[in-house]
């Protein structure tokens, strides 16, 4: 368990990293001509930003892969002298390629729109989803290698978040449709429910790794 | 009263797998490597963050050559609730 010391430490990263990215943001905003991105829907801001969180989260963990040291502090949580399993850092490699890959598929279909490359019928979108479809078969190809290659208690955590996944998600998309059918609510489209549904497994997965001891809190 | 919402799927039995990879002078690493599943497992047996799989347990009962009672240790009683 991580001691307040730890916990005060990470706050106040966290807290240092918003106030960066507010600074950021607002200079992005000075800098965009006005209107530019005002074809963008709330659901393709979620995308992009979650899109941007999976690519620099798996650029962090390629990082620590890169040294067996920073490795066995960063995401075991030691400093012995036991070795780090090879086995372990190459499934490390391998999810941080799973995490790209699921950030360009949420981050494509929106820059894709936002070129103009989209529209029922038209060869552009068409390759685009053709490259999607693509990138999809690679990727469940990487996460079925991960599956195999990995050891009971990882699989056990995958499991539990699948099925924290299904249960929390049929939970929130049925009430909502149940209000929906009611006309409490205003229909919500398949690319908003995506990103919801990538958003709520980023968190689901983010808790049960640390549960399963996965990283250091 | 801290509550635990992660019980729910964990059996609260205890282990001795730490006591007994030091008394055989395995590190981590080591048992794992001996058990054919990741030191992260280890860890997290030993920290009762995961309960292992019947066939594991009973792989650790053959490399340190006791019981897998011996290894794992639950008060239950016949008769008692068995959830919460």
């Amino acid at each position: 368990m991580a001691d307040a010391a730890t916990w005060a430490k990470k706050g106040g990263g966290i807290a240092l990293c918003a106030v960066a990215g507010g600074i950021g943001g607002y200079f992005f905003g000075r800098v965009i001509p006005k209107g530019t991105l005002d074809w963008m829907q709330a659901a393709d801001v979620g995308a992009l930003l979650i899109a941007a969180m999976m690519v620099a989260t798996a650029g962090v963990v390629f990082w620590f892969t890169l040294d067996e040291r920073r490795y066995k502090e960063q995401v075991e949580g030691r400093d012995d002298a036991d070795p780090v399993d090879p086995s372990a850092m190459r499934s490390a490699r391998m999810q941080a390629l799973v995490l790209v890959a699921s950030g360009v598929f949420l981050a494509v279909p929106v820059a894709a729109a936002g070129l103009g490359l989209n529209g029922a019928g038209r060869t552009s979108a068409w390759l685009v989803a053709l490259a999607l479809l693509l990138l999809l078969v690679w990727e469940t190809r990487l996460n079925f290698r991960i599956w195999r290659e990995s050891d009971e208690m990882v699989r056990q955590a995958m499991l539990v978040t699948c099925a924290v996944c299904f249960f929390g998600t049929q939970l929130v998309f049925i009430s909502y449709a149940a209000l929906v059918r009611l006309e409490l609510v205003p229909e919500i489209g398949m690319w908003s429910l995506a990103v919801m549904l990538m958003a709520i497994y980023l968190v689901v997965s983010f808790v049960i790794s640390l549960r399963f001891g996965f990283g250091k809190p | 009263m801290r509550r635990d919402w992660f019980r729910y799927w964990s059996s609260g039995v205890k282990n001795r797998l730490r006591e007994l990879r030091a008394e055989h002078g395995f590190s981590q690493g080591a048992l794992a490597l001996a058990l054919g599943v990741s030191r992260q497992t280890i860890n997290a047996v030993e920290t009762d963050k995961y309960d292992p799989s019947l066939p594991l347990a009973l792989r650790m009962s053959k490399v340190f050559g006791v019981a897998v009672d011996q290894i794992f240790l639950d008060d239950w009683q016949p008769g008692e609730a068995t959830n919460g």
